[in-house]
C-alpha cells in the first residue's frame, strides 16, 4: 500500500459520492403501454411495485432512484448493473432506502461503499433522485 | 415516425442474421429511442448517448428488441457500452439469440 493510501486508511478519510437522475413519467407510462408486464418485471422488484401500486409518478421516481444510485457506483462502461440489482423501498417510516443485490452489492463492497441516502420527489410529469454515500475509495 | 426503408422486411425467425437484427435495432430505436436523429440511417458506431439516447429509453429499446426477436438480453450485457450504438446493440441481440438456440 503507497504512502497515501496507508494515510487514508490511518485517518479513515472516506469519498463522498453522489448521483442524480430524472426521469419523465410519460417513459413510464409508454413503457407500460408497450411492454407491460415485462417492462415492469424486468425493472422493478416486487416490493417496489407494491410500494407504488405500479403508480407511473412514483415508478418514475423509483426508476430515477435506480438511476442515481448507478451513478454514484460509477460502474464501468462494461459491468452491468441490471436495474433490479437496485430496489428502492420503503422503511416501516415510508421513507426510501435502498437496497443492493448482485452486481450492484458487490461493486459497492469493492469501493467499501456505506450506506446510501436517497431522497425522492416527482411532480407534473418528472421525477428526480438523489443518492448519496460515503465510501473508502 | 422514420419508416423501415424495407418494410417488406419480415420478423426474424429462428436464425437471426446480421441484418435482420440491425433492422431490429434500428426499428426499436426508431419507435422508442427518441434520438434527435433518423434511426434507419444512423451510423452504426455513432454514440446513441450523445443522439439523444436517455436511460429509460435504453430500457425501452431493450424490450422492444427482445420481443421482436424473440430473444433475452442476459444481465452480463445490461451495461452502458451494450447500448451504446447500433452496432453493440446488434452484437448482445445475437449473443442473446445464441445462447437461446
Amino acid at each position: 500500500m503507497h504512502g497515501g493510501g496507508l494515510l487514508r486508511t490511518l485517518l479513515l478519510v472516506q469519498t463522498i459520492r453522489t448521483g442524480t437522475d430524472l426521469a419523465a413519467v410519460e417513459d413510464v407510462v409508454d413503457a407500460v403501454a408497450a411492454h407491460g408486464e415485462r417492462y415492469l418485471d424486468r425493472v422493478f422488484t416486487v416490493r417496489e411495485r407494491a410500494d407504488t401500486g405500479d403508480d407511473p409518478e412514483r415508478l418514475a421516481a423509483r426508476f430515477a432512484g435506480k438511476e442515481a444510485v448507478v451513478k454514484l457506483l460509477r460502474p464501468a462502461p462494461d459491468q452491468a448493473i441490471p436495474l433490479r440489482d437496485v430496489a428502492v423501498v420503503l422503511d416501516a417510516a415510508g421513507a426510501p432506502t435502498v437496497t443492493l443485490s448482485g452486481a450492484a452489492a458487490a461493486l459497492a463492497e469493492s469501493i467499501g461503499c456505506g450506506p446510501i441516502a436517497i431522497s425522492l420527489a416527482h411532480e407534473r410529469g418528472l421525477a428526480v433522485a438523489t443518492a448519496v454515500a460515503l465510501s473508502e475509495r | 415516425m422514420e419508416q423501415d426503408p424495407n418494410p417488406s422486411s419480415a420478423t426474424a425467425t429462428a436464425t437471426i442474421a446480421g441484418p435482420a437484427t440491425d433492422r431490429a435495432v434500428r426499428r426499436a430505436l426508431a419507435e422508442h429511442g427518441r434520438l434527435t436523429v433518423d434511426a434507419w440511417g444512423v451510423a452504426s458506431i455513432a454514440d446513441l448517448y450523445v443522439l439523444g439516447l436517455t436511460s429509460h429509453a435504453t430500457v425501452n429499446v431493450m424490450l422492444a428488441v427482445e420481443s421482436e426477436l424473440d430473444v433475452e438480453f442476459p444481465d452480463s450485457v445490461l451495461n452502458r457500452s451494450t447500448f451504446a450504438s447500433v452496432e453493440s446493440i446488434t452484437a448482445a441481440a445475437e449473443l442473446a439469440a445464441e445462447l437461446a438456440s
